[in-house]
């Protein structure tokens, strides 16, 4: 289990230090001038996030609990739900997230279809008017005008 | 007299006033909810901010906070679960107070001392603001990089958890922050990606970082089921407010230390509250009352945390430097209409600022009946079950992200922040750090390279003037904080804590 905690804490610093690598690589280009600020920076967040590291690995700093499957269930099969709307609800908001919440809210563990159903079908509508009433330009092919 | 009579005009307006009613009421409600608080619904509710004009939009913003702060007491006292981390002190004397049948008069004193302390941090604010943002203004490139910097160690030193991911967090902020056109014209970071050219979309990043993390969080471990509330009486509330005059002194003494506190960026109500709380317990005649349901223990609490926004509040209209959570989404609410805070927007946008004071004095006052309807009509709400509200909050989240600009790129940043928030949250980093690095990054790497046209990269520049020595030495003194508790932690607690590894 400890050695589990210790392969979750190492997560962030690894992503710090490849986009501390991946932003100095890019900007590899970019005239020293413009650097001052940037340089340091990305060299002091490369440096601390080996430094990271080098701390959960030889167990300086406190860690979070460990990503089990039983953890990760949750958040990951919302994180999986937002692909409808991500892909849909540029052309049809109100259908997208009445999908998203169908598809979200039995996931996440609340199955009772009774209160689930009117949940997500009204609530998306109410959204989208009270949204776009207010100026904000959501998309439907049913509900506009 | 033409600015009192420019600050009182708005107030008039039937839709201002509807939307401050409307913006505590939801305030109320995201602080009464565990697991939600000010900063997510003032994040929630951005969208119907764009088409509004600024005064109106930043009365409704800031009635979220205000009823946000309070609202996270309701449930403190009623079941010992904080809506938001301020209420933490709450809950000491709170609960207590409930288990003895008090539930109502530690409501009415709660709600009383809210309201007080937050009219106090608001006539604070009213007196500072002028002569904070005249001597902000005579900040040039130096001062300007150095606040800058010294307002990230504060943050990153003073956040829960450990100073270095407190350092990681805020350079990785403001890294994020340089991305786009630098202020000489290369582009940074963008990988040929047109919307990254002005920079990281600031709206979808702090909702992502901020709300949706929070959200993830919440699911990680299963619901749990909250204790029953009990039935509300009106005239005990009322007999609780009506305690709190009789000890103004501790009202007085409490908001101080909440407006001092929140004025210091990355500090924030929870740590005023609870600095105040103990304050309160230590001058006390009988500190051993307290813990056990002392109605002082109430007043110091909500006093301190709603006159905390006062002092935030100041320095992020003042000098630009946002404090906390819902600070940062105010300065993204005012990034969106147009207006840049900092000193000049004290001068340059008075009608606003002027309307915004007179307007957040008044929102303390409607809270105390805000307050109490909620309390008494909408608190089942607070029982919606996670598997239904966080997936709703989620469709809301997307709406706020999305319509900035209509674009599905921001959307995807919305979800990817969220999930590298919630990653970093779990391993404690703190993730305002990260926020307020990109909002700030912009402006620090702009300023230093001011100062390297201005001086030629002539770094003496930095010792030349009496502010930037305050704040060399602030940032030296934040720095140094958290290493020499450390150290005092370790010197008292004996060699066996080294290694300790939080299991």
């Amino acid at each position: 289990m400890e050695r589990e905690r210790r392969g979750s804490a190492l997560i962030v610093p690894v992503l710090m230090l490849a986009f501390a690598c991946a932003y100095g690589w890019s900007n590899r280009h970019v005239p020293p001038g413009d650097m001052h600020f940037a340089w340091p920076l990305t060299i002091g967040l490369g440096v601390l996030s080996l430094v990271l590291i080098g701390s959960v690995l030889l167990a300086r700093l406190p860690v979070g609990p460990a990503l089990t499957p039983a953890r990760l269930k949750r958040p990951v099969l919302l994180f999986l739900c937002t692909l409808i709307l991500l892909g849909f609800a540029g052309y049809d908001f109100p259908l997208a997230t009445t999908a998203f919440l169908l598809l979200a809210i039995p996931l996440m563990g609340y199955r009772r279809w009774v209160a689930v159903i009117p949940v997500a079908v009204v609530l998306p509508v109410l959204l989208y008017w009270g949204f776009t009433a207010l100026g904000v330009p959501l998309a439907s092919f049913w509900l506009e005008g | 007299m033409d600015v009192l009579i420019s600050a009182i005009t708005p107030l008039a307006d039937v839709w201002v006033i509807l939307y401050m009613l409307l913006g505590l009421l939801a305030g109320v409600l995201f602080g009464a909810i565990p697991g939600l608080n000010a900063g997510i619904g003032i994040a929630l509710m951005l969208p119907v901010t764009y088409t509004m004009d600024p005064l109106t939009s930043l009365v409704f913003l800031t009635s979220i906070y205000t009823g946000g702060v309070f609202g996270g007491a309701i449930t403190a006292i009623l079941i010992n679960a904080p809506g938001s981390p301020s209420a933490v002190a709450t809950t000491l004397d709170g609960y207590p107070m409930a288990v003895k049948g008090q539930a109502n008069e530690a409501l009415g004193l709660s709600l009383g001392a809210s309201a007080t302390g937050g009219l106090l941090g608001m006539i604070f604010l009213c007196v500072i603001i002028q002569p904070l943002a005249a001597f902000a203004l005579k900040f040039g490139p130096a001062e300007t990089f150095l606040l800058v910097i010294f307002a990230l160690t504060s943050i990153a030193s003073l956040s829960e958890g450990s100073f270095l991911k407190g350092i990681v967090a805020g350079l990785f902020g403001l890294l994020l922050g340089t991305i786009g056109f630098s202020a000489s014209g290369s582009m940074r970071f963008t990988f040929g990606q047109t919307y990254l050219m002005d920079g990281m979309p600031i709206i979808p990043a702090l909702i992502g970082f901020l709300a949706l993390s929070e959200l993830f969080s919440r699911l990680e471990e299963d619901d749990v089921e909250l204790p029953s509330a009990g039935r509300l009486n009106f005239g005990k509330i009322v007999k609780g407010m009506l305690m709190v005059p009789r000890r103004i002194w501790a009202v007085l003494r409490s908001s101080v230390i909440g407006i001092f506190i929140g004025a210091i960026p990355g500090v924030g109500a929870t740590v005023g509250s609870l600095i105040s709380y103990e304050t309160a317990r230590r001058s006390s005649r009988t500190p051993e009352k307290f813990g056990r349901g002392e109605p002082d223990g109430i007043i110091a609490a909500e006093s301190a945390n709603n006159a905390s926004e006062g002092g935030a509040m100041a320095t992020m209209l003042a000098l630009g430097i946002p404090g906390g959570a819902a600070t940062a989404i105010l300065i993204g609410a005012l990034t969106i209409q147009g207006i840049v805070p900092g000193p000049r927007l004290v001068y340059e946008h008075q009608d606003v600022i002027f309307g915004l004071l007179a307007a957040e004095m008044l929102e303390q006052i409607l809270l105390l009946a805000v307050g109490f309807v909620v309390a008494a009509a909408f608190l089942r709400v607070i029982y919606t079950p996670y598997a239904v509200l966080v997936p709703v909050v989620l469709a809301m989240c997307y709406i706020g992200a999305f319509s900035v600009r209509n674009a599905g790129f921001d959307a995807m940043l919305l979800i990817g922040c969220g999930a590298l928030g919630w990653l970093m949250k779990r391993e404690g980093y703190p993730v305002v750090a990260v926020v307020i690095g990109l909002m700030l990054g912009k402006t620090a790497d702009a300023e230093l390279i001011r100062i390297f046209q201005l001086y030629g990269g002539d770094f003496t520049v930095f010792f030349k003037s009496p502010i930037c020595l305050v704040l060399i030495l602030a940032t030296i003194l934040s720095l140094a904080a958290p290493i020499w508790a450390a150290y005092t932690k370790r010197r008292y607690s004996g060699p066996d804590l080294k290694g300790d590894t939080g299991a």
